[in-house]
């Protein structure tokens, strides 16, 4: 279903790009320990990584029958467990976050592709999309039936933003990371896995353009988020990996796709020789997932530029030396652009830096940032 | 009996050029000789931005294994066009071989050969009477060294509404290709020309010493606008070359790595004690005359140090500067014009209540993005925005003000044998930076060009490299002062040729004349010492 057709698979794609991140995000003395996906269905993860268990409730899709509320694995025995759209189907979801607490090595992960909670979401899921979307549900569980109907939409941000005390309370273990906002526009117009397309396929390369534009309507329209929610107790990261991690936690705040290989080793060495080490501004931003951009211009404002300047120089700089980037430098394929138009995109520029300010200038109190 | 007639230390502008007027001499010339490191392979060709786009990866040329052009973000700042890899040769060492202490003056030195002028501007001007003021030197003792030089270097350019300050010049070759935006600037002068007449304010091509024709042996500048990240070709003069000509021709003996400590005299001519970088041991040359070409702040301090004065307080003169961005509307929008080199397009002399300043035009195609990004105070992904949108439609104008001496501007050696260097009064004669530029504004507004005056900014001391006037040239000389003939006071045969010599500083470009009076006295010496 997914395979047929371009524009889900291209959703999909993205997805699964970032549940492997959290993955491979993983420390070291787990390198080679199994990462689990709940209710497969129709996934094709392990095409990517044929060493990914697959499973599902239903017999005869994937590798094991699993019912989330029940891990037939050791303690300490999985890196990861992948959950698309799959979180809000578990029943007694207190009993899984148990369960995955047990079974996930520290340190290890539970990533989450699920429904959000923005305006449109809740237009979208309560008034049009046929499966539950109860926001006001005072339970975390819900009753076992239909299992693809008995479910609640609304769970991932239940649990994790509504009840976020009481997640706390209950679940010291595990640390909620980082949540991100997924693309929409694309999704919605591919139709999603059950209803027809309304684009074709040659079309993808405008959606994804669209995708990258709409972006920051992101709070408004997103219908789906990323979370990662992290086992404590990991052993501390080593440099390099924390600076790996903060070059694309960075690279992330401007660009969509992921850093080269390349930049980010280069973003490593450059760290380690000129700026290690990296400082509890960092270390803040990157675990509370802050806009960088905002942060950096609210910083650069009251004072010469500090660490975060730097840093985001750095990753310019060996940004600025590969060729996919050289548009972001100097626009595309050297050709001149009408000049209302380029005087409309240097007032946006203008416009934006006013709204990145006064975000910059929430953050940085909000968060006590110097 | 000394083994050389003449010995010659360093082989910058001044050195080479004084080793040459020194024809038919035994002249040793003695140098630490930095060389370029050798060019990537398959070296980059067409212009940068060709291979910017084409290349996927240019990291070790750009910015270089060792993050070299990441240089300013963590130590101190390096003039743009030093700090990238294959650019480094030209300063590395010099804070270790001669180290300098200030909290107010940006000292650059180099120890490669061709010295500072590896990374020049090329700017080629010869001074006026009017410039000469201070000197016991009249024009008509340069002019002819000026001819020499031009038929020597190959000089690009126009007999303009420069010329009265240029001097005619009849031996120019073509000038070079100005960018969209410096032409825009230079029709719109033309055609308000009575708006900067008023001014005192004339526009003219730059004068060069790079060939838009080929010349002996040299080809002509390929608009390659690589100038910020590897070393000039050949179409851009460079002493080096000069240096090679003379060796090649066997006139001159020439021992690299060797870092000159001090000199003293006898009666039999001079002895020079130098360490050699090679072997780490001191080494002892002796020639009948000392001619000092070390540049205005290691001349200086060999001649401190071989007095061992640790007290004597010399004079320093840079001229101080200002950049003032230029914006076109007329281009924003516009694709990044890659013809617009990093060489200056045009020069400025504003006669401004009685003082000359010079201007000269730059584009801002030249460094990385990186480098600048974060001169805009928006938003990172806004400036990008910016930078992308604007980059045809600015330029830099940068204005030089004349300097004299004053006694807070000074050099001095430190017991421990460090350059203490002290500038805390930047403006000496003339009206303070900014007031020009003001004046300029309006000027600029009517032929499409917006700035405004808050946008000035100001250099620290140091940052133009004109270093001159540490030992001045006078009529008549007191101690750590030359004769007219470049004698330094008190000795008989040691000669300082360089920017050391000049009394004070106009604000005109000082390369060539540097030259041309290496060249005056040198032959001096040739036909009247030696």
């Amino acid at each position: 279903m997914i395979r047929s057709k371009p524009l889900v698979r291209r959703c999909y794609d993205l997805w699964c790009r970032l549940l492997l991140a959290d993955a491979d995000s993983v420390p070291e003395p787990w390198a080679g320990y199994p990462v689990l996906e709940l209710g497969s269905g129709s996934s094709y993860i392990k095409e990517i990584r044929p060493d990914i268990i697959t499973s599902d409730v239903a017999p005869g899709i994937a590798d094991m029958v699993i019912d989330g509320r029940k891990l037939p694995f050791a303690d300490n025995s999985l890196r990861a467990i992948f959950l698309t759209h799959v979180f809000h189907h578990i029943p007694d979801i207190e009993q899984f976050l148990r369960e995955a607490s047990r079974a996930v090595v520290p340190g290890g992960v539970i990533s989450i592709v699920d429904e959000t909670h923005t305006p449109f979401a809740r237009f979208f899921f309560g008034k049009i999309h046929p499966e539950p979307y109860d926001d006001r549900a005072q339970s975390w569980s819900f009753a076992e039936g239909d299992a693809m109907l008995d479910s609640n939409q609304a769970l991932t941000w239940i649990v994790f933003d509504r009840d976020r005390e009481r997640f706390e309370r209950e679940f010291p273990a595990l640390i909620f990371e980082q949540r991100r906002y997924l693309p929409w526009f694309g999704y919605l117009m591919s139709g999603g896995v059950n209803l027809r397309t309304f684009f074709p396929a040659f079309l993808t390369p405008a959606v994804d353009a669209a995708d990258n534009f709409l972006r920051r309507f992101d709070s408004v329209f997103a219908i789906h988020w990323h979370m990662t929610i992290r086992k404590a107790g990991a052993p501390a990261l080593d440099q390099a990996q924390t600076l790996r991690k903060e070059a694309r936690y960075l690279h992330s705040c401007f660009f969509r796709n992921d850093p080269p290989a390349e930049v980010v080793e280069r973003y490593v060495a450059a760290n380690m020789q000129y700026c290690a080490p990296s400082g509890g501004l960092m270390e803040t931003i990157v675990a509370l997932n802050l806009d960088a951009e905002a942060v950096e211009l609210k910083l650069r404002c009251r004072k010469s530029p500090g660490i975060l300047t730097k840093k985001i120089r750095i990753l310019f700089y060996v940004l600025e030396v590969r060729s996919e980037y050289y548009p972001v430098f100097f626009g595309t394929s050297g050709k001149d652009e009408p000049r209302f138009r380029a005087v409309i995109g240097l007032l946006y520029g203008l416009l934006r830096t006013a709204a990145k300010y006064l975000k910059g200038a929430y953050l940085v109190r909000k968060h006590g940032l110097i | 009996m000394a083994s050389f007639d003449a010995i010659v230390i360093g082989t910058g502008p001044a050195g080479v050029m004084a080793a040459r007027a020194l024809r038919g001499k035994r002249v040793l010339i003695l140098d630490v000789g930095r060389q370029p490191n050798p060019l990537p392979d398959p070296e980059p060709g067409g212009d940068l931005y060709e291979q910017r786009r084409t290349q996927p990866d240019l990291f070790d040329f750009l910015i270089g294994q060792n993050f070299e052009s990441l240089h300013n973000i963590h130590s101190e700042p390096v003039s743009l066009k030093l700090k990238s890899p294959l650019m480094r040769y030209i300063i590395d060492d010099a804070r270790a071989l001669a180290p300098v202490r200030s909290q107010n003056f940006d000292a650059t030195m180099s120890f490669a050969a061709g010295g500072l002028a590896n990374a020049w501007g090329a700017g080629v001007y010869r001074f006026t009477t009017r410039d000469l003021d201070g000197f016991p030197v009249r024009i008509q003792e340069l002019e002819p060294f000026y001819d020499e030089l031009t038929e020597h270097m190959g000089v690009s350019g126009a007999n303009d509404d420069l010329t009265p300050s240029f001097g005619n010049d009849p031996a120019l070759q073509p000038p070079i290709r100005l960018s969209r935006f410096a032409s825009d600037l230079h029709t719109g002068y033309r055609q308000k020309h009575e708006v900067f007449a008023k001014l005192g304010v004339s526009i003219g091509c730059t004068r060069l010493a790079v060939l838009t024709e080929p010349y002996r042996g040299r080809p002509a500048y390929n608009y390659g606008n690589f100038e910020f990240f590897r070393p000039h070709d050949r179409s851009v003069y460079n002493p080096a070359y000069t240096l090679r000509e003379l060796i090649d021709a066997g006139q001159v003996s020439y021992e690299p790595h060797h870092l000159v400590l001090r000199f003293a005299e006898s009666d039999q001519g001079v002895t020079v004690t130098t360490r050699n970088l090679l072997s780490d041991t001191h080494e002892v040359f002796e020639g009948r005359t000392l001619i000092l070409a070390a540049g205005a702040l290691n001349s200086a301090k060999l001649v401190l140090e071989s007095n061992d004065d640790h007290n004597t307080r010399l004079p320093l003169l840079d001229n101080p500067m200002t950049c003032l961005p230029l914006f076109r509307p007329n281009r924003i929008g516009q694709a990044l014009d890659t013809q617009d080199s990093s060489l200056g397009q045009l020069i400025l002399i504003h006669d401004y209540q009685g003082t000359v300043l010079q201007g000269s035009v730059y584009g801002t195609a030249g460094p990385l993005r990186s480098d600048i990004l974060f001169e805009l105070p928006l938003s990172i992904t806004a400036n990008l925005a910016w930078m992308r949108r604007t980059a045809a439609a600015t330029g830099l104008l940068m204005m030089f003000y004349p300097a004299d001496p004053h006694p807070d501007n000074y050099l001095q050696l430190a017991s421990d044998g460090a350059l203490q260097l002290n500038y805390s009064k930047p403006v000496t004669t003339g009206p303070e930076r900014g007031a020009a530029e003001r004046a300029l504004i309006p000027a600029f507004r009517k032929i499409g060009f917006y700035t405004a005056a808050a946008l000035c900014q100001y250099p620290p001391m140091g940052a133009s490299i004109h270093y001159a006037g540490t030992l001045p040239m006078r009529d008549k000389p007191g101690r750590y002062e030359l004769y007219p003939d470049g004698r330094l006071h008190g000795s008989r045969n040691v000669h300082v040729v360089d920017g050391a010599c000049f009394p004070r500083l106009p604000a005109k470009n000082l390369t060539l004349t540097i030259m041309a009076n290496a060249m005056r006295i040198a032959s001096r010496i040739r036909d009247m010492v030696l």
